[in-house]
């Protein structure tokens, strides 16, 4: 059977480099100095980024799933593009904007802002890839919510924050997980846009995938440890989004 | 005589340039039961709307109960009227969090009054029971139980018995007969059945391709309609 | 990874074993599908070598070169130069760092000569017996580039120390990073015993490689960077500022023929061609020093 061929090339590298990260001292690599910083690095980098889109991209993911305003498709066309683009493109993009030559950037430093080869620099990379994935996952959840159920609520004298918090929020509460999952998970992974525009720096940019590919050059082992790391995280978000689209659905 | 409770002049509600509605003069009198029928896409549904705040006209104006409407309107105006809908909109809970609902909203505490609304509407001690797990009229019920435990000025009714059996029918015709009498509620109700329209309203409007046609009390408009269009529809006798 | 082939050997010698596209649908008229296909296919490397100016002799063997990185301007060059020499011969060249070039050496990839950046990966490939023996055949050494618009007005090497600058560096496992620390070492004894540390305090990214570091100095991201000479040369908008002989660090490429080369001869020509006056003359030209 031809599928097979697939799933092999798919499970057989994943599983030859458990294999070998697991058969050499896991441990041992896993609490090096570097590890530690760059998973440091990553868990409050990923999360940040995953906080800061759902607060901003809840009420966008609404506003797209509901109000058919003006500039719509173009809104939709911004938020899908960041999925397709290499990532390499969208930290050149990101350099070209936010850098400190770069348009807006220039303006920044006028405040005495400076944005790239920070943390900061870091999230917002994150945030450019990882965002889209939030917001449309949470569109498709506010839209398949129906209409009338919100104008009931509104009928009976909700406000816009009681009609979120007792309507709109337990109907979607599943598809906001999902797409928060969904983000963070691609916050962690993420590694062109966040080496372009961030730069390498143990400590303060360095994340997993960061160390990771330049353990190739120094640290086989670490890079192995912190790659075991991520597959072993990944597998335990993919079975809770599983899990969530298997269970009964609300409405 | 007491001031209308609704008054509409000149209200035209426009979607993609095409009127959908286009009253000159509507009022509602307080405290009446006033049916509106119709054809469907006739623009019944978009007056209640007018009327509940869910939609602002593109043109006209609206005053409710002597306060012109806004554009945005104040929370304390939205929450004196309420509508039940055709398909009863329920939270996927238990009966007495759907029917304390409105009460939680208003920060209104329910003490005795989701038990005495129950009672009203025939759900007597279903408090428990899941709300979406209820049969068709019993569900319909405990949305119109909803509406009533507000106390709302207007209450505002969208076919809320097109998809019921007689029995529940009469059950809910009942009930709003006797909120109207026992509480003064005006009440709009869109329906398309005339007969409904005969055993509950005091007065009975028809709209016809977003204009009003006729307006008259319930005996005038069957037994001696003005216009001949509102003739045959009070027979029953209008293909729609 | 920059897998360089200035030319399509495989799939123009396909080409030839098919009727010439000019004779063009057969006349029964019935479109055929696969046949169509097939000439299609063909028809694509004669066009393409029909944009080169000059109709050459069909190359019939493919030299296959690993080179670092630094090296790609210059062996791009040396590779043209190889097959205009040598009509019957097609260059292939894969760019990447020197670590990962003998990572795939190590692992079983076919390639005829390997150009390394440091003696170290030919040492650890001649241990396992894939490599015979190696010889230099060009000297880097290290400079320090700025943006040509040096907002932050770097003017000398002693400036560099200066607080808040963003200075780029490569990794120090990289060898280019590993050598910039040792020059800033070195440099101690002219600027005082704590320049390299005020130089490091201001480094804000580790690179993976010189070419990463000329890119953000160029985008004016960077204040400063150090790289080889190579690399500046290949970057003639940005402003550099030279480390004197005595505190610079050089680097000696060695070139070897793998010891499997599907092409051992030509593999012997071409390292004899990197270390003529003509191939010596290419890589000055590119900012490299030639070996005494």
């Amino acid at each position: 059977m031809p599928g097979s061929v697939l799933v092999s090339l798919l499970a057989v590298p994943l599983a030859a480099l458990l294999w070998r990260a697991l058969s050499q001292n896991f441990a041992a690599h896993i609490i090096t100095h570097s590890a530690f910083a760059a998973l440091r690095i990553s868990l409050v980098t990923s999360t940040l980024t995953t906080f800061f889109t759902i607060i901003i991209g809840t009420p966008l993911a609404y506003a797209l799933a509901r109000w058919p305003f003006r500039g719509r498709p173009l809104i939709e066309l911004i938020i899908d593009l960041p999925i397709v683009l290499p990532p390499a493109v969208a930290g050149l993009a990101l350099l070209i904007a936010f850098g400190r030559q770069g348009v807006f950037g220039m303006w920044l430093g006028a405040f005495g802002i400076t944005l790239p080869f920070t943390t900061t620099a870091v999230v917002i990379a994150q945030t450019f890839v990882a965002a889209p994935l939030y917001v449309r996952t949470a569109r498709v959840g506010f839209a398949a919510v129906d209409v009338q159920l919100e104008e009931s609520a509104y009928a009976e004298g909700a406000t816009q924050w009681q009609l979120f918090r007792h309507v709109m929020l337990p109907l979607t509460a599943r598809s906001l997980l999902s797409g928060a999952i969904l983000c963070w998970t691609r916050a962690l992974g993420e590694f062109g846009a966040t080496i372009l525009f961030a730069g390498n720096l143990e400590g303060r940019t360095q994340t997993m995938p960061l160390a990771i590919y330049l353990g190739f050059e120094r640290d086989l082992g670490v890079a192995l440890a912190l790659s075991t790391l991520l597959i072993a995280t990944s597998i335990v978000l993919l079975a809770v989004l599983r899990w969530l689209d298997h269970s009964t659905p609300d409405q | 005589m007491n001031r209308p409770f609704y008054r509409l002049a000149n209200v035209k509600q426009i979607y993609n340039g095409r009127a959908v509605l286009d009253v000159e003069n509507l009022a509602v009198e307080r405290g009446e039961i006033l049916a509106i029928v119709g054809p469907s896409g006739a623009g019944k549904s978009t007056l209640l709307r007018l009327l509940n705040f869910l939609e602002t006209p593109t043109e006209g104006e609206i005053v409710f109960d002597g306060t012109p409407i806004p554009r945005d309107p104040p929370l304390d105006l939205i929450r004196r009227a309420t509508t039940v809908f055709q398909r009863p909109m329920l939270l996927n809970r238990s009966v007495r969090d759907n029917v304390s609902f409105g009460l939680s909203l208003r920060n209104i505490a329910p003490d005795g009054r989701v038990a005495d609304v129950l009672n009203r509407v025939g759900l007597a001690g279903m408090e428990t029971a899941a709300a979406r797990e209820l049969s068709g009229g019993e569900m319909q019920r405990v949305a119109l139980a909803r509406a009533l435990v507000i106390r709302p000025d207007a209450l505002l009714l969208d076919e809320p018995t097109a998809n019921l059996d007689p029995y529940n029918v009469g059950l809910i015709e009942s009930i709003v007969r006797e909120q109207n009498e026992s509480q003064g509620t005006t009440i709009v109700m869109v329906t398309h059945n005339v007969f409904q329209a005969r055993r509950l309203a005091h007065r009975v409007g028809l709209l016809l391709n977003g204009n009003l046609i006729e307006l008259s009390p319930t005996a005038e408009f069957f037994d001696s309609p003005r216009d001949p269009r509102a003739a045959v529809f009070a027979r029953g006798e209008m293909a729609y | 990874m920059t897998l360089a082939s200035r030319k399509t050997p495989p799939v123009e010698s396909l080409g030839q074993g098919l009727p010439p596209p000019s004779r063009g649908r057969p006349h029964n008229g019935r479109p055929q599908g696969l046949p169509l296909l097939l000439r299609l296919c063909a028809l694509a490397p004669i066009l393409l070598s029909a944009c080169a100016a000059s109709p050459t002799p069909t190359p019939t063997q493919t030299l296959t070169i690993f080179a670092a990185s630094s090296l790609l301007g210059a062996f791009t060059e040396m590779g043209d130069s190889f097959e205009s020499a040598h009509p019957a011969v097609s260059v292939a060249l894969n760019f990447d760092g020197s670590q990962s070039l003998r990572a795939q050496i190590e692992q079983g990839a076919m390639a005829d000569v390997f150009a390394s950046a440091n003696a170290e990966e030919i040492e650890a490939l001649a241990a396992q017996s894939l490599i015979a023996t190696s010889q230099p055949f060009a000297a880097n050494s290290l400079i320090v580039i700025l943006p040509s618009a040096n907002t932050a007005g770097i003017q000398s090497l002693a400036d560099l120390a200066r607080p808040g600058l963003f200075l780029v560096l490569a990794a120090n496992d990289v060898p280019v990073g590993r050598y910039s620390r040792q020059a800033l070492e070195k440099l101690n004894a002219q600027f005082g015993a704590d320049y390299s540390t005020r130089v490091l305090a201001n480094l804000v990214s580790d690179e993976s490689n010189a070419k990463q570091i000329v890119a953000k100095v160029q985008l004016g991201e960077a204040d400063a960077g150090i790289v080889y000479v190579s690399d500046s040369v290949a970057a003639p908008d940005l402003l550099t500022l030279a480390i004197p002989p005595e505190y610079n660090v050089t680097a000696e490429y060695p070139i070897a023929a793998l010891a499997n080369a599907p092409h051992p001869e030509l593999a012997a020509e071409f390292i004899a061609f990197v270390l003529s006056a003509d191939g010596q003359s290419i890589l000055e030209k590119w900012g490299f020093r030639p070996v005494k």
